[in-house]
């Protein structure tokens, strides 16, 4: 399922089974960036070698495929200076240069002084990366490197944003003018302290804040009204949810009422095969029908597992 | 052993399912997939150690690799000689089998250098093949279940009227969570969104009420005869006939 804003700003709800067009829309979903976890043995690290194969290991050397952030869990692990140098700093700038794709590099440790000489290389080397507190603390990360206090207060309009935005809804969200707006988000793009998704010049380019990536393997229970919900469609209703002031789970109900509306004709005509396959007890066609979509559904639990 | 063999699954009690990757399938149990979960936890110790082991909790107190979140890869034993790595995919709810070798220590072909290589080239984890095959087992199982459930439910509802019943159609993970309310005049069934993944299992559910109506004679609503609607539900009715 792919949900989408239409342009009188609520959702709707499109099946890649109905193969419709797609609606043009002011803000096309995207999801929100994946994260990634990579821990190096754990222990003293002091083998610049084993910190060359990690990182070797850690991202392909082709790069990501979409917006992802790769958290570096150190706890438990005490670098030694050189080793700290090896993974922040010519990892760091490769990523600076794009070399990766949209890639942003979250060190964490609850080692205050481990975290004090992070922040140190990071300011004095000139990279854009975050510190997190912990490996499950993605949110609570604080970005460093060469900031501004423009750059600080622009990552938090874009987080109240929902933790993504375009130039003109950071204009209208900060006060500022498009041109601003731009120049703000265009310098923490070269900083890679956002992630931004191209799109066409009419759309403008969309940004994320590496803090709002989704977990791959998110736990949901399964009381919870979200459970089943695929990972990317469920940041995109929450982020959008948080945009309106509504609850996601309000925000996709809509989206199905919404879908059943629009595409009414073509269920009623599915509905009519699925209807002769119970008359007839064939449990097996309609086992084939609900699963029609399988192996989508199991690209999309796939997707992004390796940086 | 508390819990059910549903085709690839040990389906437990608990909620969670347990499985077998195809690539521990072919690699390390010399079976091709898809395999019947049953024949397996019969055939092979550490199957039957996962169905003992993993069917209350989902985790081992050892770990294979390094602790990484949800991604921490457990350690699975039986007796002396037999290991496995298990991984409980949150998403799903499943915990997986994803590699098993015979435990020599010190050995080149023990079971813990084989898993640490696997961890390291990522072959360990689960692929699309793994998943396409839990997704047609879920279909199965609902398929199975759904004529029969939505048959029953009706009958509760239509014999107390204005009285809500509920049901979760489907096992493990792919629970379609269902309530319905009988009046003189409608039915309404009322569905969490969430639990229903793709359109088809709303076609599908409507059908299995009435398989003799259309379904454009299903009218959306906005609240049940007896409540109005949770977060996330939607409500559709069809008048009796």
């Amino acid at each position: 399922m792919v949900l989408k804003v239409a342009s009188s700003g609520y959702w709707t709800a499109e099946a890649a089974i109905l193969r419709v067009t797609r609606m043009p829309s002011p803000l096309a979903t995207h999801s929100m960036p994946r994260v990634e976890h990579r821990s190096p043995t754990s222990g003293p690290l002091l083998d610049i070698g084993a910190i060359t194969a990690f990182l070797a290991s850690a991202v392909q050397p082709s790069g990501v495929e979409g917006p992802t952030v790769l958290i570096i869990n150190l706890e438990g692990r005490f670098p030694g200076a050189a080793a700290l140098y090896e993974l922040m700093v010519p990892f760091g700038r490769a990523i600076s240069s794009g070399a990766y794709g949209q890639l942003a590099l979250v060190f964490a440790t609850p080692d205050p002084t481990l975290a004090s000489v992070i922040r140190a290389i990071a300011q004095s080397v000139g990279i854009g990366m975050f510190l997190a507190p912990s490996a499950d603390a993605l949110d609570e990360a604080e970005p460093i490197g060469p900031l501004t206090p423009t750059d600080i207060e622009t990552l938090e309009v874009l987080r109240r944003l929902g933790g993504r935005a375009s130039v003109s809804m950071l204009a209208q969200a900060a006060d500022i003018d498009h041109k601003a707006a731009g120049n703000r988000l265009t310098l923490l793009d070269q900083k890679q302290l956002v992630l931004r998704v191209d799109r066409s010049r009419r759309e403008g380019h969309l940004y994320l804040d590496p803090r709002a990536g989704v977990e791959k393997d998110e736990p949901i229970g399964p009381s919870s009204p979200e459970f089943g919900v695929p990972a990317d469609v469920r940041a995109d209703v929450k982020a959008l949810a948080e945009m309106q002031g509504r609850e996601p789970d309000e925000v996709l109900a809509e989206a199905w009422t919404e879908f059943l509306r629009k595409h009414a004709a073509e269920l009623a005509r599915e509905h009519k095969e699925v209807a002769e396959m119970m008359r007839k007890g064939d449990k097996a066609s309609v086992a084939r029908y609900t699963a029609r979509h399988s192996e989508a559904r199991a690209r999309s639990r796939t997707r992004g597992r390796r940086p | 052993m508390p819990g059910v063999c549903r085709g690839g699954s040990f389906v437990c009690e608990a909620g969670h399912e347990l499985r077998i990757t195809s690539r521990c399938l072919r690699a390390d149990l010399d079976r091709e997939p898809p395999q019947a979960f049953a024949e397996l936890a019969e055939a092979h110790p550490i199957v039957h150690s996962l169905s003992t082991k993993r069917d209350s909790l989902t985790h081992g107190g050892k770990t294979v690799g390094p602790a990484s979140g949800a991604r921490t890869l457990f350690h699975l034993g039986q007796g002396n000689d037999h290991r496995g790595a298990t991984w409980f995919d949150h998403r799903e709810r499943v915990v997986w089998l994803c590699g098993y070798r015979w435990h020599r220590s010190g050995h080149a072909a023990d079971a813990f250098p084989y898993f640490h290589r696997l961890l390291r080239s990522g072959e360990i984890w689960p692929t699309q093949e793994d998943y396409a095959w839990l997704e047609t087992d879920h279909a199965e199982r609902l398929a199975e279940e759904l004529p029969e459930v939505a048959q029953s439910l009706l009958q509760q509802a239509r014999a107390a009227p204005n009285v809500e019943y509920r049901a979760v159609i489907g096992t493990g993970g792919v629970g379609l969570v269902v309530e319905v309310v009988a009046t003189l005049e409608e039915t309404y069934v009322a569905v969490r969104v969430a639990t229903m993944g793709d359109p088809t299992r709303l076609v599908a559910l409507l059908a299995a009420f009435y398989p003799d109506r259309n379904f454009d004679e299903w009218a959306s609503r906005t609240r049940l005869p007896t409540r109005h609607l949770g977060a996330g539900e939607i409500c559709l009715s069809i008048l009796n006939q």
